[in-house]
């Protein structure tokens, strides 16, 4: 019997059965699923520290005296406050920042220590530019409701609500937002991005500085020990980074100095930053603990990221109250810096959008 | 049986790759790749075989780079190794945590013997001893913190001097620091018995603390700058012939740096010319005077690595004119030596010799 040519292929043709759609389906679910499972539990650490870290309120204070003269006033119902600032920050457009750092060793038992640097931040994402005006701890101000006090107190006294009214009622600057960050939080941020590369202008010598990174109780705490770091081009790891900006001993020009050294370490930490992404959170989250509290959400964070990218080194102002900007003085037995408000406001509102 | 065993191994596949995820995130993220681990430098090699020895410092151990090869000297604490004249000991800086003390070590990085003693078991009466060199007379200059009085804040360095392997009590001052600016140092002795050094000082109107060259005859002399005071110039390094001098200028702001040489005539700088920019510190001389060796941060993780560059050729030599040359001299020429060409500055590109290390910028290699 003869076959016809073409009738194999047609039976074997009939004879496959079309694969079923439905299995397949269920195991690419399965698959992104499991993806989508590991992603989630990558992310974990984010979502649960900005939970507590990430988001807080920012409040803004009307500001009492529009003259440059501080007023004391205390905090009262008519202090306006904003919901947490959606279009303030995110990518484009710009925005105002109050960085604070404190040394929170057991030397302290409070929630809100004294804060070591406090440094006011404007971002603006469309000019690719940055500025930064470093405000010396020891400026005596008016703090709301508490009367005249060095800066360094308002936090103490207030927190970070208490720290963003002392410069928006002294200053006249809304601030949008404001990042707090703790010595271990410092040393975590600046080992978690590799290090930074900067240049000590001079050797940094103290024969005072606290020995109290690791202390575990206040006794401990109390310790000290020498420092010196030579001048010149160098890589720092994040204790060597937090020593260099921390010591406060023997600077000629006092702690303009180590205002100057904070706001350099601020541009290298940018130029390493620059090259992170959102995947980079967790790592970022883990190292901060709860060294770092802040108003941003994270959407606005991942928002940042690239932003930093784009601000080169030549577009940051860094600017520091030295000269005929203040002048040192003393309050009782308190050495305090004086300011010169007719010359430090008009010098603010130049960079710094004025509060309503 | 088969299908459960199927559904069994899908489901395997599916938690290995939801685990695969993420680990994968954290492996591959931008964070990571900056905190590449550096190599200990004996794991690495020069991407050029330099001639001669050269000595650096990764993370207190001294490296000896022959041949393209490194090889670990001395571990511990040590930094800023120099040469003795007579090339036959080194003079290293030992650092601990609240002091550091000045070592004369053999060649191989046996300790020959300790010339200073800066420990103190009270913190403030501790010393510090940086930046050791050691004249042709046989003068050691280093830095070194004199207490201005107990319990002050106050604590500058101040450059020293003493014979080498004398009591320390003979150590004297040669300069006196501006307070409360880090001070005076990196002291670099000359055949003439002077020395030059980095001095610091503050702009109380500016809020900075500049840097400048410093030349001064003797102990105490008043001296004079070889460098302008907004320059911002310090870690000075002399060629063998102490004829040129290389240098570290700062920008203002603190954020980029450059390598500068220019002759040293008599007790003065000549024309500078800028060789290098960027993260660069501690320049060294080639033992022939033609090449500096140099520590320059890059890369995304920031570590430093040792950088090689030409920065003086021979002059260009003058075509003598047709005019000038006898056309009938017919005496028996004399043989004369070549004379040695004339050197110009003329830097050629640098060359990175490292990749994978993590050198300490601070501490200027030795080359020899």
């Amino acid at each position: 019997m003869r076959v016809p040519k073409r009738s194999v292929p047609r039976k074997r043709r009939a004879s496959r059965k079309p694969a079923p759609l439905g299995p397949v389906l269920l195991i690419l679910v399965g698959f992104v699923l499991a993806g989508l499972g590991g992603t989630g539990a990558y992310f974990m650490p984010v979502l649960t520290a900005f939970v507590s870290a990430t988001g807080q309120n920012t409040v803004h204070h009307p500001r009492p005296g529009a003259s440059g003269t501080p007023s004391q006033v205390r905090p009262t119902a008519s202090s306006v406050p904003t919901p947490p600032p959606n279009a303030s920050t995110g990518g484009s457009e710009a925005f105002t920042l109050l960085l604070v750092g404190s040394d929170n060793d057991p030397k302290f038992d409070g929630s809100t220590p004294l804060t070591q640097s406090m440094i006011l931040v404007r971002v603006e994402p469309q000019k690719h530019q940055v500025i930064m005006l470093s405000i010396p701890r020891d400026l005596w101000v008016s703090i709301p409701g508490y009367g005249y006090g060095k800066i360094d107190e308002a936090y103490e006294l207030g927190g970070s609500e208490g720290a963003e009214a002392t410069i928006e009622q002294d200053f006249g600057v809304q601030v949008d937002q404001y990042i707090w960050i703790g010595l271990q939080g410092l040393v975590g941020v600046v080992n978690t991005v590799g290090g930074v590369d900067v240049i000590p202008t001079n050797p940094v010598l103290d024969d005072n500085y606290p020995n109290d990174l690791n202390a575990t109780n206040a006794q401990q705490a109390y310790g000290y020990q020498r420092l010196a770091v030579m001048p010149g081009p160098q890589y720092m790891n994040g204790v060597q980074s937090l020593d260099w900006v921390r010591s406060r001993h023997d600077d000629i020009v006092g702690d303009f100095g180590r205002s100057f050294r904070q706001q350099q370490l601020l541009v290298a930490l940018r130029e390493k930053s620059s090259q992170l992404s959102a995947a980079d959170l967790p790592g970022l989250v883990k190292a901060f603990g709860s060294e770092v509290q802040t108003s941003f959400n994270v959407a606005q964070l991942v928002q940042l990221l690239p932003v930093a990218d784009q601000i080169k080194n030549s577009n940051i102002d860094r600017i520091t109250l030295v000269g005929n900007y203040t002048w040192n003085s003393t309050v009782g037995s308190e050495d305090v810096v004086m300011p010169n408000w007719d010359l430090i406001l008009p010098l603010v509102h130049t960079y710094f959008p004025a509060s309503s | 049986m088969n299908r459960g065993l199927r559904l069994l191994g899908l489901l395997v596949l599916m938690a290995l790759f939801g685990t695969a995820v993420y680990f994968g995130l954290g492996h591959f993220t931008g964070a990571r790749a900056l905190r590449k681990t550096a190599l200990t430098p004996d794991k690495t090699h020069a991407t050029v075989d330099l001639p001669g020895t050269i000595l650096v410092v990764q993370n207190g151990t001294i490296y000896r780079l022959q041949g393209g090869t490194f090889k670990a000297m001395t571990a511990g604490s040590w930094t800023q190794p120099s040469i003795t004249p007579d090339g036959q000991h080194l003079i290293v800086v030992k650092q601990e945590l609240n002091y550091s003390d000045l070592y004369e070590l053999s060649l191989n990085g046996q300790i020959e013997r300790q010339l200073t003693d800066n420990a103190s078991g009270t913190v403030q009466y501790n010393h510090w001893s940086f930046h050791p060199m050691v004249s042709a007379a046989g003068t050691l200059f280093y830095d070194y913190d004199q207490k201005y009085f107990l319990g002050s804040n106050q604590v500058d360095l101040w450059v020293y001097a003493m014979p080498l392997g004398a009591q320390q009590s003979r150590a004297q001052p040669w300069t006196t620091p501006n307070f409360s600016t880090g001070g005076d140092i990196q002291p670099l002795p000359l055949r003439s018995g002077g020395i030059i050094y980095s001095n610091y000082f503050g702009d109380q109107t500016t809020g900075y603390v500049w840097s400048q060259l410093w030349y001064t005859a003797a102990a105490g002399d008043a001296g004079h700058t070889l460098t302008p005071s907004t320059q911002n110039c310090a870690s000075p390094a002399l060629n063998p012939a102490q004829t040129m001098l290389a240098m570290v200028c700062l920008s203002k702001t603190g954020e980029q740096a450059q390598i500068v040489v220019a002759p040293l005539q008599g007790n003065q700088l000549g024309p500078q010319t800028v060789v290098a920019t960027g993260m660069v510190n501690s320049p060294t001389w080639s033992p022939d005077g033609k090449s500096l060796l140099y520590l320059q941060g890059t890369g995304s993780d920031g570590y430093f690595q040792l950088y090689y560059q030409q920065v003086m050729a021979a002059a260009p030599t003058p075509t003598p004119s047709p005019s000038s040359s006898p056309r009938h001299d017919r005496s028996t020429p004399t043989p004369t030596p070549a004379p040695t060409p004339a050197l110009i500055v003329h830097p050629s590109p640098p060359r990175q010799l490292t990749t994978d290390d993590n050198f300490q910028a601070t501490s200027a290699p030795i080359w020899y």
